[in-house]
């Protein structure tokens, strides 16, 4: 048990709950999908943190475990994203993927939950077993989906975001959301290099890049949604 | 004449703050970069390219 494995997962669950409760809050005054979907997004990613602190102070749990790989792993990416894509994308090809999103979701937990896993995996690798790793899933097929939701997650959280960026920028209209998009595309990239970086032996990068990504996201949000002084609130189709 | 040249008149664009009006689409750019190098590793590990160790 170190601070890395236990205090840096806590305080970003601590900051991922808090997130998803401010937007959540957005989302019931003014009953926008990407707000729910983001906010959904943002528990997933608080239940993932909670997930690897649990691991940090006590230990291996299977049910932890699955949590941790099914919402920390596959679907937090992918949930965020598909709020980027309610936001920006015309709403009947958002419906459609939306589908195939909740499709997906539900195979992947029918498939991590009847995985067979193997504890003593994750000793035998990453950082002999103080970080969580995809590592203890003995059942083949399982890890392959994770790729494949995190791609589709980071192109359209973090490509929409850098669009978003790009269109306020050329407008030069609502500096205060091209900053915000910014920050949000940064934020949501950390945990992707994280992954890689912790693959390559590099201790803590994984709960290091998450806690920052969820500062940054926050931040990022708090910008995006607090107009800077005397500019109008609102005026394109990548505004609220 | 007069009103064609008050037609004619068009107000000066509108800039950011010189750090962001430079800035911003560096940042998009990396950005963008670092999407597509995301990409190609995932495509690389679904591939097999850089396998799980045991």
């Amino acid at each position: 048990m170190n601070v890395m494995n236990t205090v840096l997962p806590v305080v970003s669950s601590v900051i991922s709950f808090v997130f998803a409760a401010l937007v959540l809050k957005r989302y019931a005054t003014r009953r926008r999908l990407y707000l729910l979907l983001w906010g959904i997004g943002m528990v997933f990613y608080g239940i993932g943190g909670f997930c690897e602190a649990t691991y940090g102070f006590l230990g291996w749990n299977p049910l932890i475990f699955r949590l941790w790989y099914l919402f920390g792993a596959i679907l937090v990416a992918a949930w965020l994203g598909q709020g980027t894509v309610y936001l920006l994308m015309k709403r009947r090809w958002a419906h459609v993927l939306m589908v195939l999103l909740g499709l997906g979701s539900v195979y992947g937990l029918i498939r991590v939950f009847g995985a067979e896993l193997d504890p003593g995996l994750l000793t035998t690798s990453l950082h002999t077993g103080s970080e969580m790793s995809g590592q203890a899933i003995v059942t083949p097929g399982v890890r392959t989906l994770t790729p494949f939701f995190n791609v589709y997650g980071t192109l359209a959280l973090v490509g929409g975001a850098a669009w978003s960026a790009w269109i306020f920028w050329r407008k030069r209209i609502l500096l205060h959301r091209t900053i915000g998009s910014l920050f949000i595309a940064v934020g949501a990239m950390l945990p992707a290099f994280g992954g890689t970086f912790s693959r390559m032996g590099i201790a803590g990068a994984l709960y290091i890049s998450e806690l920052l990504g969820a500062v940054l996201m926050f931040i990022g949000f708090w910008r995006a949604t607090t107009p800077m002084g005397g500019q109008p609130e609102s005026g394109t189709q990548t505004s609220e | 004449m007069a009103m064609k040249n008050q037609g004619d008149h068009t107000p000066p664009r509108r800039r950011y703050p010189p750090f962001w009006e430079k800035g911003v689409p560096f940042l998009v750019a990396a950005v963008v970069v670092v999407i597509v190098v995301l990409l190609i590793i995932a495509i690389a590990v679904v591939l097999g390219v850089f396998p799980v160790p045991a």
